[in-house]
């Protein structure tokens, strides 16, 4: 069965299967901006939503993965902007990578530590993600993780291929020499 | 593929394998998000947003276009209505005299009846003459003698007639004496130039381009119509359609006509009469019908002597003024598109006591 066309009938369950298909990247990608499932969950809901609604748009799999990604990446950068005004008022204008729920109480020396941990026991790939620069995360998720092209990341991020490519090609021997290591310690 | 392309591509491969291990997700969200989803009512959109954008765009072209047309409609008032451009103009004057729209017989015509005395020593002699549908011509001679006694002497043979009144003038209904009077107006800058036999005589020709080109002047500037109006442009075409009209001559198959170029000439390339840079020369004579009057119809050929007086603004920019008196024929055209009246013939008279000022034209 052909999981978009039914799901462009407005098929909810053919839609949900489809969503299944590819949940662990929608869910990841939303990871990286959130790192609690508290403030993920609206958001991958209201975006789905949308994905679902611009069915209509999209040709294929891959454009609705391609398509749902970008809608996801833009509502979290939506929501991590309106986060980080209300933490830079507390932190006093220090950049933060993501947000900090607020059932922690932050202490500005503390904050790098923090993210690390929440992130450590969770899963691998957020793991060596969380270890590259903040704006190389998204970026490199979606080339190792998600597997798209140069192309398709530069589409969804509006950026140039040329600035993803060398975005990748740094993240590329950092997270190499991690998944070494860590080999070599293991 | 070099070295180093081969090496990346093995760490990207490497990198996948790795990470793409990791499947971990939060269910919970998904399942939540399914039951929701389910309660919901959203539905696929149908159509794609290049479709949206093209259907706004319509949408907003079709508003201007029907806002346009309501602001023309109400602002601009009644809608644009395109005059009769057959309808010839009324006043061919030089003068630039405001048109006559109207084109009907005067009620008032009257045949004017001249009445000549010619006294003559112990002759006077009284006729009457009227000139058109002659009912009853009554000529009565009074003979004086010496003896200052007035007598009547009727022949025996002679059947006295009682005398009868003149008859009224009949006007002919083809013939408006006023729409005469601007054709008057309108070739009497050919008076002492015209020469309607010769079609050779540049000065002729000159003449008569140069009327054609006012007339033309005249309707593309009085006509009420929004659109301009190519029967009037100064084409060959046109002006010798208009001559052919206007004189008994026949310019549908020359080519140009030739004149004096410095006042009116032909351009070629554009196949048009153009003013020359004398022109405005010709526009110092200044025409204006007094009177006419029909004197004889025979075979539909109209005889009319008319009173014109002539002004002419000289160097000095002082006025010279004299009368003429004309007599010329024409004839009414049944099937015309510029001209109701043909011009068959011109003569002129100076008027005693005037000086004769018109100037020839000269080419250069």
């Amino acid at each position: 069965m052909d999981l978009l066309a039914e799901a462009k009938k407005s098929n909810k369950e053919a839609f949900y299967e489809l969503v299944n298909k590819y949940n662990h990247i929608f869910y990841k990608t939303a990871r990286v901006f959130f790192t609690d499932d508290k403030d993920i969950y609206p958001i991958l809901e209201k975006s789905l939503l949308q994905a679902f609604k611009d069915l209509v748009n999209v040709k294929n799999e891959r454009e609705f993965l391609c398509w749902t990604l970008r809608i996801i990446i833009f509502d979290c950068t939506k929501q991590k902007e309106k986060f980080s005004k209300d933490y830079r008022r507390k932190l006093g204008n220090r950049e933060i990578a993501f947000s900090i729920t607020d059932k922690v109480t932050i202490s500005e020396s503390t904050v790098g530590n923090l993210e690390y941990q929440a992130y450590r026991n969770s899963s691998v790939v957020e793991e060596y993600i969380t270890s590259i620069e903040p704006a190389s995360r998204i970026p490199s998720l979606l080339y190792f993780y998600a597997n798209l092209s140069i192309e398709e990341i530069s589409k969804i991020l509006k950026d140039s291929e040329n600035e993803i490519k060398e975005i990748i090609d740094k993240s590329r021997i950092k997270i190499y020499e991690m998944i070494k290591n860590k080999e070599v310690d293991l | 593929m070099d070295g180093f392309e081969k090496l990346h591509n093995e760490q990207d491969e490497f990198i996948k394998q790795t990470l793409q291990k990791d499947k971990f997700v939060s269910q919970p969200i998904f399942d939540n998000f399914s039951v929701n989803m389910n309660k919901t009512k959203v539905k696929v959109k149908k159509y794609t947003y290049k479709q949206q954008h093209i259907i706004s765009l319509l949408l907003i072209l079709l508003i201007i276009s029907v806002g346009l047309n309501i602001y023309l409609a109400i602002v601009k008032g009644t809608p644009i209505t395109i005059t009769n451009i057959f309808q010839p103009a009324q006043d061919y004057s030089l003068n630039d005299d405001i048109l006559d729209s109207e084109n009907k017989i005067s009620d008032n015509n009257e045949i004017v009846t001249e009445n000549i005395v010619d006294n003559t020593i112990n002759n006077n002699t009284i006729s009457n003459n009227t000139t058109l549908n002659p009912i009853i011509s009554v000529s009565n001679t009074v003979t004086e003698d010496s003896s200052s006694t007035i007598k009547n002497e009727v022949p025996s043979e002679i059947i006295i007639v009682p005398e009868t009144k003149d008859p009224e003038p009949i006007i002919p209904p083809e013939i408006d004496l006023e729409q005469i009077k601007t054709f008057v107006n309108q070739f009497a800058i050919g008076i002492n130039k015209l020469d309607l036999q010769d079609t050779e005589n540049l000065e002729s020709n000159t003449i008569l381009l140069y009327i054609t080109q006012q007339y033309f002047s005249k309707q593309s500037n009085s006509s009420a119509s929004l659109s301009v109006n190519t029967d009037y442009a100064s084409s060959n075409t046109n002006f010798h359609n208009f001559l052919s009209e206007f004189t008994a001559n026949d310019y549908s198959k020359v080519n140009y006509i030739k004149s004096y170029n410095n006042y009116i000439g032909y351009i070629s390339r554009s196949k048009a009469y153009v003013y020359g840079k004398d022109y405005s020369i010709l526009s110092k004579e200044k025409y204006d019908c007094e009177s006419v009057t029909i004197t004889n119809k025979e075979n539909d050929v109209y005889t009319a002597t008319a009173k014109v007086s002539r002004t002419y603004i000289n160097d000095k920019k002082e006025e010279e003024k004299n009368n003429y008196e004309i007599t010329f024929t024409f004839k009414v055209n049944n099937d015309y598109k510029y001209q109701k009246y043909k011009l068959l013939s011109l003569k002129s008279k100076l008027v005693s006591g005037d000086v004769e000022t018109v100037i020839n034209l000269v080419g250069n």
